[in-house]
């Protein structure tokens, strides 16, 4: 009898053994690769970003005199960026990268006075952008010692036939700084003074940026587009510009040839495909995608 | 007595309680473990589950990331490693697009299953593509995705900062800020210069010296425009350039560093079209025995007439505490400033003198109101003579300037344009008066006269940076006649010599010298010159506070000093 209870406790003892094993029991095994998927993504975005970086200093950084002295430039300049980012992802882990230019989708057209002068073309009013138009850019690079007292403008019409109008005039006698003032639709909008450096100022009138102070003004992008773009008294001040088109403008401006006149007009990429690849351990990725360029619609 | 042995009851009762005994523990032992088993197959039926939904979560949070991917037009194809068997149990899973379950509102889910035990569950899933799901291998799920869609538009919304320097606007800088980039290879340097004098005169030469830092380099290159018409008209460190005209003048330094960064500065200089002729003497105003007045000359070489309005005067002995006016003369009478313009005379008329401050007066000129006080005019090409009247002491003393250097500012108007022309004036001695005595320049005179009502001699005390000789002592005045009976010096140990002995009368209004004998006064402290100049005797009734006396020393180097006495 001592026996048989022994080993009836035995088996009792044994069971609840199992039955505490089972809820101690770890979560099952799973090796997550959540994270490389988002990587992926992440280094779709990257390459996104820094096409368009890519291909914007690409396109200003000469005068083309055809698409493809414009294509080449930028398959060359894509392709080092290709490389360079594949071998620095590969440093980092067990991932191979590549990023492919697969071309223009479309061009735009950049009208560029690319040496100095004033800012007349026939006469002193005129038109670089005719018909209502997308713009990806605006700069202008005024030499301050040549803007006159007497006002200089800038007006950008939309189709809606809103106006943001820009009034360049020299600030002070010695003190070379200029001063803005801006209005919409003839409505004072605001003032600024900009400072200069070295006696030039930059600004980038989509954005209402300069880059050689800190003053700030509306940029052409607070007023929708399209855009038409009139100079009023392009004799009163000298400098460089750079307006980027979608389409191209009936502006009288002829294409760039080499050497290039001025102003001239050179062509731009506007939008371009791109395919990005990612493969990791976890995933694989490839996307073929298109890439506006100066943000804008891509065709 | 019959006795069998199936009658026999012994041990019958012991046998039962065993039976019985065995019997219960075999009923409690069997519930026992009949409780055990049901326990131990509900717990194992709880972790599968929670395993199971383990795993889900897992395939679910994958697929949601395929998805999430997917949307930006991407062909994504995912691996993920689970358990392949759950509590010993293989299972399944599949992703449901037309999920319908009441725990929870989503369009697909992730179903998965269990078969021992039997398990079910669906775990809710955010899924935007076309998602696949399958088992690659007992332990490998693979979620892959087709793009449905159209591929990325190619404005994401994303914002590209690029900045505006580039193309037409390459080689623009940008104004240091504390936020900006600073080129890690290169240091700009900042172009700095000063340039004196500060107020130049028409044909005066400035000289421009180079104030540039570079903090990581050198300067190779300096380039001076001195008419801001962008041409370089000189180079070097420090560079002299003389403007021929009156004007404002653009003076730009442009530097290059050995990098090639380059930097400029542009500063305005005023030249003066008014300008000091280099004349300034001193002389005696209306009365006086000391050089305490100053004249110089002025010309205007701007094209058109100029008015002087204000004039500053700062001498830099500190000595001198008042500028009084000329109190003889005619239209110089109460000025104290005289400026002879030809197309208007001008001068200041402050009642009272104008008192000089340690950094000096501005005195304008037609400030007071009084009958002599107005700008002047000077035409075009024409010179006016400056004169500044009776530099005093603070004791009201006459103070010679002769070789006293004075800050001058002369403040006017050409063409609704105010200038200023400066300089420092060297006051010679007016000709005729000889050159500076070498001995007598050591002299300070102390003060301490020993004058007035009742006193009837003149003291004075003199200190001596060196040792002196007096020869010989004049003594001039504008009394008619006058007795001296002692003329002494006294040095610092008190010794007295009489330069002239106690008695006898002599006659000083024609500035008699009275000689020493070659006596050697080392460090004279003390110089009681003359005694009993009003003595009775002579009917001589006037003190010496009532008289203008001059009292010249004469030196064994032939030098002389003077000293007046100003008639109270």
């Amino acid at each position: 009898m001592l026996l048989i209870g022994s080993i009836t406790f035995a088996l009792m003892i044994m069971g609840l053994v199992v039955v505490f094993n089972g809820l101690i029991a770890p979560s099952p095994d799973v090796t997550d690769t959540s994270n490389d998927v988002d990587e992926a993504a992440e280094y779709n975005g990257e390459v996104r970003r820094n096409a368009r970086t890519l291909l914007i200093h690409t396109n200003h950084q000469e005068v083309y005199a055809s698409k493809s002295d414009l294509n080449d430039t930028a398959e060359r300049h894509f392709g080092n960026y290709s490389r360079l980012l594949a071998e620095s992802y590969a440093a980092s882990g067990p991932v191979y990268v590549n990023a492919t230019y697969d071309g223009p989708v479309a061009y735009g057209h950049r009208t560029v006075q690319h040496e100095e002068n004033d800012f007349t073309h026939g006469s002193n009013d005129w038109s670089p952008v005719d018909s209502p138009n997308e713009i990806g850019w605006f700069v202008v690079n005024l030499n301050l010692s040549d803007v006159s007292n007497d006002p200089f403008r800038i007006v950008v019409e939309n189709d809606t036939g809103e106006t943001m109008g820009y009034e360049f005039t020299k600030n002070g006698s010695t003190v070379t700084a200029v001063d803005i003032d801006v209005t919409r639709s003839g409505t004072p909008l605001a003032e600024a003074t900009c400072q200069p450096f070295s006696g030039r100022t930059l600004l980038d009138l989509l954005d209402g940026e300069s880059f050689t102070s800190s003053c700030s003004m509306p940029g052409v992008s607070a007023m929708d587009g399209p855009y038409e773009v009139t100079f009023e008294h392009g004799d009163r001040v000298r400098g460089k510009y750079s307006i980027v088109t979608r389409g191209a403008p009936n502006n009288g401006v002829p294409n760039c040839a080499s050497p290039p006149q001025n102003p001239c007009r050179s062509p731009v990429v506007w939008s371009v495909n791109v395919t990005t690849t990612y493969e990791s351990p976890g995933v694989s990725y490839t996307n073929g995608q298109n890439v506006s360029v100066y943000g804008g619609s891509e065709a | 007595m019959t006795e069998t042995f199936g009658n026999d009851r012994r041990a019958v009762s012991a046998t039962i309680t065993y039976v019985l005994a065995l019997g219960i523990t075999t009923m409690l032992v069997a519930g026992i473990l009949v409780g055990g088993s049901t326990y131990v197959e509900d717990k194992r039926e709880q972790v599968a589950r929670e395993q199971l939904e383990a795993v889900g979560t897992r395939l679910a949070a994958k697929v949601t990331a395929v998805s999430h991917a997917s949307e930006s037009g991407g062909n994504v194809t995912a691996r993920v490693t689970l358990t392949d068997r759950i509590v010993d149990s293989p299972y399944t899973a599949r992703l449901d697009s037309n999920c319908n379950e009441p725990t929870f509102s989503a369009e697909t889910c992730l179903r998965l299953t269990l078969t021992d035990p039997s398990i079910s569950m669906a775990v809710p899933v955010t899924n935007d593509s076309d998602i696949r799901l399958r088992r690659d291998g007992s332990s490998t799920f693979v979620v892959a995705s087709t793009p449905t869609g159209s591929p990325l538009d190619g404005d994401d919304g994303t914002k590209v900062e690029v900045n505006p320097n580039i193309g037409v606007g390459s080689g623009v800088d940008k104004a240091f800020e504390a936020t900006s980039d600073v080129d890690p290879t290169n240091r700009q340097p900042i172009a700095g210069f000063t340039y004196a004098p500060g107020t130049p005169t028409a044909g005066q030469s400035v000289t421009f010296s180079n104030d540039t830092s570079d903090l990581d380099g050198s300067i190779v290159t300096f380039a001076w425009d001195f008419d801001g018409d962008g041409t370089v008209d000189d180079n070097g460190q420090t560079v002299s350039h003389t403007f021929s005209d009156p004007g404002k003048y653009n003076v730009t330094l442009k530097v290059i560093d050995d990098d090639g960064a380059t930097d400029n500065l542009t500063k305005t200089v005023v030249v003066s079209g008014l300008v000091y002729e280099g004349d300034a003497q001193t002389f005696k105003p209306g009365g006086s025995l000391t050089l305490s007045g100053i004249e110089f000359t002025i010309n205007n070489t701007y094209d058109g007439q100029v008015t002087v309005t204000d004039v500053l005067i700062d001498p830099d002995d500190t000595d001198v505490r008042e500028l009084t006016d000329e109190e003889s003369g005619e239209d110089r009478g109460e000025r104290e400033i005289y400026v002879g313009g030809d197309d208007q005379v001008g001068g200041s008329d402050i009642g009272g003198g104008a008192t000089i401050y340690d950094d000096g007066r501005i005195i304008d000129l037609n400030a007071d109101g009084d009958n002599w006080g107005r700008d002047a005019e000077l035409s075009s090409d024409s010179t006016a003579t400056v004169e500044l009247f009776r530099f005093k002491d603070a004791s009201d003393g006459e103070v010679n300037m002769t070789g006293e250097p004075v800050d001058i500012a002369v403040r006017h108007e050409y063409d609704g344009t105010s200038y200023v022309s400066k300089f420092t004036i060297y006051p010679a001695k007016p000709p005729g008066t000889g050159p500076a005595p070498s001995m007598a320049d050591v002299i300070t005179y102390e003060g301490d006269l020993y004058s007035g009502a009742g006193i009837d001699a003149i003291a004075f005390d003199i200190e001596a940076d060196a040792d002196l000789t007096v020869s010989n002592v004049s003594v001039d005045s504008d009394l008619s006649d006058g007795t001296y009976s002692r003329v002494l010096v006294q040095n610092q140990n008190n010794d007295w010599t009489a330069i002239k002995g106690w008695s006898g009368t002599y006659y000083a209004a024609d500035g008699t010298s009275y000689s020493t004998g070659g006596t050697t006064i080392e460090s004279i402290e003390r110089l009681l010159v003359v005694d009993d100049l009003n003595t009775p005797d002579l009917q001589h009734t006037t003190n010496p506070a009532d008289a203008d006396v001059s009292i010249t020393l004469g030196f064994s180097d032939g030098s002389t000093k003077t000293f007046y006495f100003e008639e109270d």
